[in-house]
């Protein structure tokens, strides 16, 4: 001890040798290994492995009719079969839970409104890294920070809508503040609190309308509904007035069906949600959960997919008929994701919409 | 205890047979802590009809179901031809199905889902007897209670005592050690329940099985038993010949259960000329069998007396000797074959059955005659 | 008796009062305790949890989820009054269908009994469903129907309100009361009203005075098992009162486990509650019942008395044919109508009706397909085992001599006090926790089942075991057969038509149950309730309207087999 110190300011010490001597080796090394790892992310998946691995299994909360329609589609073109299960978080989650502590997971990929519980995930390693083709058709907003964990497959823009036939046009609300008059107390439908989009509303909203408005839109009486579809059909029977939410598609299919519907896109902004879609990292099946993404990804099938549904791709190459052009929109999505992840804002945007909604 | 055995019950078989075939020790059985059968004893000689006769409550059941096995007694020992079945201190305890007896039940017990046929033949099944043999016995059987012809009918075309009687044919066909019968009449009307009785008594007689036949139709025991066992709360009041229970019954209990006894209560005084004692009873004297002895006195601190009500006689008129005295008829019931007569006496009221051949009236004043012997001293409860 | 001899039967008391409690009493008990222990403790440490709610089991406890509920008590107070109303609704429509067709003359009786057991099995879900497209107050078909004939705009009735739930679960679970309170009746002895009518009173003061009151345990015990079904129910109040605003436990539930994170303990506070509830209920019922002669039921078999009503029995008629329509008629044909249609509304143009929803829901769509065989498979699998299961306890507790039989009947009926919804999450988290690989398998959605329908099975084993007479059992056994023999001989064939009623009542609740299986049911194990549920939420009416027909057929078809089978005389 004494010794060493009376020696350390003359020689070098054999450590802080060895320590200089990694770093730099390291710093040689580094982008190679980050580029390496970035190479094996970008790996597609084998067709034929695929196949032996069975049906890729798709986690999502979107329309069942939807997604099986799509994955129908995709096994056409791609010979790789899927089966699809709509579970909404508070289903999907135990069961994650459980299978990642057993270290297999039924499900191979998780397709969620809740771009939150995507990063949460990502943090938790629970993701699997894989980077498409067609990664940089994606702007940095629409997928995780370190592309390949998660990308949006479907932009979920959430505007109004109602029917003219049950409310006139002249009267129909035209901004947020809007829905405050009185004379939709009780007609105004959003979805409840479990919903991914419900909070993407009030997370983009919160900061920039004023702080009691919740509390007064709650003295409207606004009614909660388990999905967006609900919303729809019960415009369509007269049941509701306003659909202060509804997701974009819902607009689009109500047109196909012949409904005189409107949609309002207020000048404020229009509350998105990325609709993120991730490949869990204990998957039995990565190559089928490679190809997967990968088409999911490509202009032909964010084309297929959002026509089938009737959304905005995040890709500027896809069009889909009915849509208002996305350049005319102001698109509010949610870009902090430390603060859209934090279970503090979780918790405070389920008390206030849970007031606002009776519960 | 009388000597003479009148003929006509089977008290000579039993006589003949003296080997106890069926032998209860110090049985006890108890329903959580309640215990309903104290401490009995008693046993079935080979080929004897033994009744346990009692109200509802008594244990005679329980003490049956012991028997048969489908209970199990606190404390005792069961022992069936030479074969502890049952024994609380050796920690024996055979299974009901390994005992080889019969059982009649008093709801019958005949399985609706089963043919006549499929109902007798159930335990030569189990015994795994030739179907040859099985179906010879069960005809044979069943012509015995007359019910062959319904062979092959389903079990719910039978009326009840067409079922009794299969019930019957059942337990006779299995050749069991013993027979026990367990109220099996009581669900009958009562014309039926007589003719059933006599059929009972006549397969008895062919059969020659020990049997225990449990009822509380004190006229029932009476008729078919060669040995009546009275039991009241778990014991045994007497035991004993049909009419040596009837004759000369020990407790007020027994007297007043078989038949119809008038309890007279009175104080000693001494004995009479005969060798029998003395009650007095209101103004009456009253001298009770020779060789008899007054018990204890009941809680009034009177000694009771049991006379039956066939025994004393009525006449219009007499000379004074000991046991009669003068009496006036108070009440007249005419029942059909026998008549009812309640009359006043010094002791009290005294309840007389007559034949309707010589009628009194009511309010004449007649003479009563109680034979000494005839005027029994039983114990107060 | 000799002192020596007391002394003996004393001792010998003391020594046979000892506990004697055999295998068949024991290893069911266990498993039962088990079964329901588990998930009830993981429900109470959730409910009493104050740290993280994603952690099991909890590391932090304290009741601040019950001082939450405190800012909930409309909650409760709702599930209250639904519970409560649509008991008292329903139990007078028991009460007054049982005696009408049990009691009095009115012609068609045999086939009333008939129609009016089948809203039952069909099922909460299928009439909320059927009865939000009868009673929406816009275009529900009542409605449309009532201002097209009279001209008035404001709807006739609109069923996504309090009294809207009260009458569709009362109408929906009448039928239960009506069987409960109709075999009662039956036994009873009709001297007891024929005393009545010889003092001069007439035939409905008769019923009103006489009747009733010797109905009241039968009444009561019809009251607790809707009152208990209602508390926990689910579909009913999501389907209509959701949107309305208007929550119970069980909504209010479902949305808290829904969002992310989901809201374990204050959903299992909630549930705590609720099983509290219900828990009180059987108790208070248990107490009134216990202690009073009811004598009115004995061995005997009474032809019942049949009171001819006169001119009433028209009135009556038309009351019972409401009923049926009410039930059975409308909300089926509505959903018949719903299925064909193309869009969300009904249109009564023949030309643009298809089959088409029907294919898709049958053929093309794999989810409702498999959900529709998985249904099958299940319903078999409860029937079976439940039947297997509550026939081996029924006769454990009345016919083995075995101490704990008391105990092992009370754990059987528990599950009862448990909501299912609330069950099966507890479930849920059991199964999650277990080292077996069960979660997410159709065995585990099957275990759910057989546990809370236990009870049903029970109840409907032990009546017929109780009814058979134990002498036919003793007879076999001094004829020497051993157990098995016996069981295979006397027993079971006895059982037999009990059998056969008990497993197709469980195959027909198992087929249309959501609450259990909800939560429990996955990837490759979709069943009908959910898988409708699901559909509901995102499908469009008609195709929910279709799959909801296919499975009211299943269940049509099963209770005719029963029928058949049954008056084809199953010997008794």
């Amino acid at each position: 001890m004494m010794k060493d110190r009376k020696n350390s300011g003359l020689k070098l010490n054999r450590r802080q040798l060895m320590l200089a001597g990694s770093a730099a080796a390291m710093s040689f090394a580094m982008p190679h290994v980050v580029s390496r790892a970035y190479a094996e992310a970008s790996a597609p998946g084998n067709v034929d492995a695929a196949k032996a691995e069975g049906p890729v299994v798709v986690w999502h909360g979107d329309q069942e009719a939807d997604v099986v329609e799509y994955l129908k589609i995709f096994t056409e073109k791609t010979g790789v079969p899927a089966v699809q299960q709509r579970l909404l978080p508070g289903q999907a989650l135990p069961k994650l839970e459980a299978e990642f502590r057993a270290g297999q997971t039924t499900g191979d990929l998780y397709l969620t409104s809740d771009s939150g519980i995507m990063e949460n995930l990502r943090q938790q390693n629970r993701l699997l890294r894989y980077v498409p083709a067609d990664m940089d058709a994606y702007g940095p907003e629409y997928r995780s920070s370190e592309p390949g964990y998660w990308t949006t497959y479907y932009v979920n823009v959430g505007p109004m809508m109602y029917d003219p036939r049950y409310v006139q046009e002249s009267e129909a609300p035209k901004t947020w503040t809007d829905l405050l008059d009185p004379k939709w107390k009780g007609q105004i439908g959003f979805q409840n609190s479990a919903a991914g989009t419900s909070y993407g509303f009030w997370f983009v909203l919160k900061d920039i309308l004023p702080k009691d408005y919740w509390d007064n839109l709650g003295a409207n009486n606004p009614r909660a509904y388990s999905s967006s579809t609900q919303i729809s059909q019960d415009i369509e029977r007269g049941g509701l007035k306003i659909g202060g939410r509804v997701s974009i598609f819902q607009y689009v299919k109500a047109i196909r069906h012949k409904q005189p519907v409107k949609a309002v896109f207020p000048p404020l902004g229009v509350p998105s949600v990325n609709q993120a879609t991730g490949i869990f990292s204990t998957t039995k099946r990565p190559n089928g959960a490679k190809i997967f993404t990968n088409f999911m990804l490509s202009k032909e099938g964010q084309t297929i997919w959002n026509n089938i549904q009737g959304s905005y791709s995040a890709r500027k190459d896809v069009q889909v008929e009915y849509l208002p052009d996305i350049n005319t929109l102001k698109l509010l999505l949610p870009l902090d994701f430390k603060e859209y992840k934090n279970p503090e804002n979780r918790r405070q945007f389920v008390a206030v919409w849970n007031k606002m909604t009776g519960l | 205890m009388l000597a003479t055995n009148p003929t006509g019950q089977n008290g000579s078989a039993a006589d003949r047979r003296g080997t106890a075939y069926i032998e209860v020790r110090n049985l006890s059985v108890a329903y959580g802590s309640k215990v309903v059968v104290k401490n009995i004893s008693f046993s079935v000689g080979r080929g004897e009809h033994l009744s346990l006769l009692g109200p509802s409550g008594c244990g005679k059941s329980t003490t049956l179901r012991c028997i048969a096995g489908l209970e199990t007694p606190i404390a005792g020992e069961i022992v069936i031809d030479g074969i502890p079945v049952f024994s609380s201190e050796k920690r024996i305890n055979v299974p009901t199905e390994k005992r080889k007896l019969s059982m009649v039940f008093q709801s019958y017990a005949i399985w609706p889902h089963m043919t006549v046929f499929e109902n007798v033949a159930y335990g030569l099944r189990v015994q795994r007897v030739s179907h040859s043999e099985v179906k010879q016995r069960v005809t044979d059987t069943l012509k015995m209670v007359g019910m062959e012809d319904f062979i092959d009918r389903p079990a719910t075309d039978l009326s009840g005592g067409q079922q009794q009687r299969v019930a019957l044919a059942r337990a006779y066909a299995s050749r069991p050690k013993a027979i026990l019968l367990d109220e099996p009449l009581s669900n009958l009307d009562a014309r039926l329940r007589v003719r059933m009785r006599e059929e009972i008594k006549e397969l008895q007689h062919k059969f020659d099985l020990s049997t225990i036949y449990v009822t509380h139709d004190q006229e029932e025991a009476m008729a078919i038993s060669d040995r009546i066992i009275v039991m009241r709360e778990g014991n045994i009041e007497q035991s004993g010949r049909p009419l040596e229970i009837y004759d000369t019954p020990r407790t007020r209990f027994v007297a007043d259960f078989i038949g119809a006894a008038n309890i007279i209560a009175g104080v000693p005084q001494g004995n009479s000329a005969a060798g029998g004692p003395v009650v007095k009873v209101g103004d009456a004297l009253l001298e009770c069998a020779p060789g008899s002895k007054l018990h204890a006195p009941d809680a009034d601190g009177r000694h009771l007396v049991a006379v039956r009500t066939v025994y004393p006689e009525m006449r219009r008129a007499g000379s004074p000797r000991p046991n009669q005295w003068p009496g006036k008829i108070v009440r007249r019931v005419l029942l059909g074959d026998i008549v009812n007569y309640t009359v006043k006496w010094a002791g009290g009221e005294l309840r007389l059955h007559a034949f309707p051949s010589d009628l009194f009236g009511e309010g004449e004043e007649v003479q009563i005659y109680i034979p000494a012997e005839r005027a029994i001293p039983v114990m107060a409860d | 008796m000799s002192a020596v001899a007391d002394m003996n039967t004393e001792k010998a008391l003391v020594r046979a009062s000892s506990l004697n409690v055999r295998p068949e009493v024991w290893v069911p008990l266990v498993l039962l305790i088990g079964t329901l222990g588990y998930p009830f403790f993981l429900l109470i440490t959730s409910a009493f949890n104050v740290g993280d709610p994603e952690v099991f089991p909890a590391r932090s406890y304290g009741f601040a989820n019950f001082v939450k509920l405190a800012d909930h008590l409309d909650w409760i107070k709702n599930t209250l009054i639904v519970a409560g109303g649509g008991t008292v609704l329903g139990i007078t429509i028991g009460v007054s269908l049982a005696w009408i067709i049990h009691r009095t003359t009115m012609p068609g009786r045999k086939w009333f009994d008939l129609l009016i057991a089948i809203p039952y099995p069909l099922g909460p879900l299928v009439g909320a469903l059927a009865w939000s497209q009868l009673g929406a107050p816009r275009d529900g078909l009542i409605n449309r129907f009532f201002t097209a004939v009279t001209g008035i705009q404001t709807p006739l009735i609109d069923i996504y309100t309090p009294l809207g739930i009260i009458f569709t679960e009362a109408i929906f679970e009448a039928p239960v009361a009506v069987l409960i309170i109709g075999a009662a009746m039956q036994r009873m002895d009709p001297a007891l009203e024929e005393c009545s009518a010889i003092f001069g009173s007439g035939k409905l003061r008769t019923a009103w005075k006489v009747t009733l009151p010797l109905m009241m345990p039968a009444i009561l015990s019809a009251a607790l098992f809707m009152f208990t079904s209602m508390i926990g129910s689910f579909a009913i109040p999501t389907m209509l009162g959701t949107s309305s605003r208007f929550y119970v436990s069980t909504n209010a539930m479902y949305v808290l486990l829904q969002g992310y994170p989901p809201n374990y303990p204050l959903a299992a506070a909630l549930g705590f509650v609720l099983i509290a509830m219900t828990a009180i209920a059987v108790w208070l019922v248990q107490r009134v019942l216990r202690g009073r002669s009811y004598a009115v039921i004995s061995g005997k078999n009474y032809r019942p008395r049949q009171v001819n009503m006169g001119w009433l029995t028209w009135v009556l008629f038309a009351l019972t044919i409401l009923y049926v329509l009410l039930s059975l008629i409308l909300p089926m044909g509505t959903l018949l109508l719903a299925s064909f249609q193309n869009s969300n509304a009904i249109n009564f143009d023949f030309a643009s009706w298809t089959l088409r929803n029907y294919k898709y829901v049958m053929f093309d769509f794999p989810t409702t397909q498999q959900a529709i065989v998985n249904s099958l498979i299940l319903g078999v699998g409860t029937g079976t085992i439940g039947v297997i299961f509550a026939t081996f306890i029924a006769i454990a507790t009345h016919r083995s001599k075995s101490d704990g039989r008391r105990l092992l009947e009370q754990v059987t009926m528990l599950p009862q006090a448990f909501p299912r919804l609330i069950f099966a999450i507890g479930f849920l988290w059991m199964i999650l926790t277990l080292p077996i690989k069960l979660y997410g398998t159709l065995l585990a959605v099957l275990l759910a089942y057989v546990i809370v329908f236990l009870p049903l099975a029970y109840r409907g084993m032990s009546g017929v075991v109780v009814q058979i007479d134990k002498a036919l059992e003793e007879a076999a056994r001094v004829s020497g057969a051993g157990a098995a023999r016996i069981a295979r001989t006397v027993t079971l064939p006895l059982l037999r038509p009990g059998l056969l009623a008990t497993w197709a009542l469980l195959f027909m609740v198992s087929v249309r149950e959501i609450s259990a299986s909800l939560f429990l049911s996955g990837t490759n194990t979709q069943v009908l309730g959910p898988a409708i549920f699901s559909f509901w939420d995102s499908g469009g009416m008609p195709r929910v309207s279709a799959l909801a027909v296919v499975q009211a057929l299943i269940i049509l078809v099963a209770l005719t087999v029963v029928r058949v089978m049954a008056n084809r005389g199953v010997k008794v």
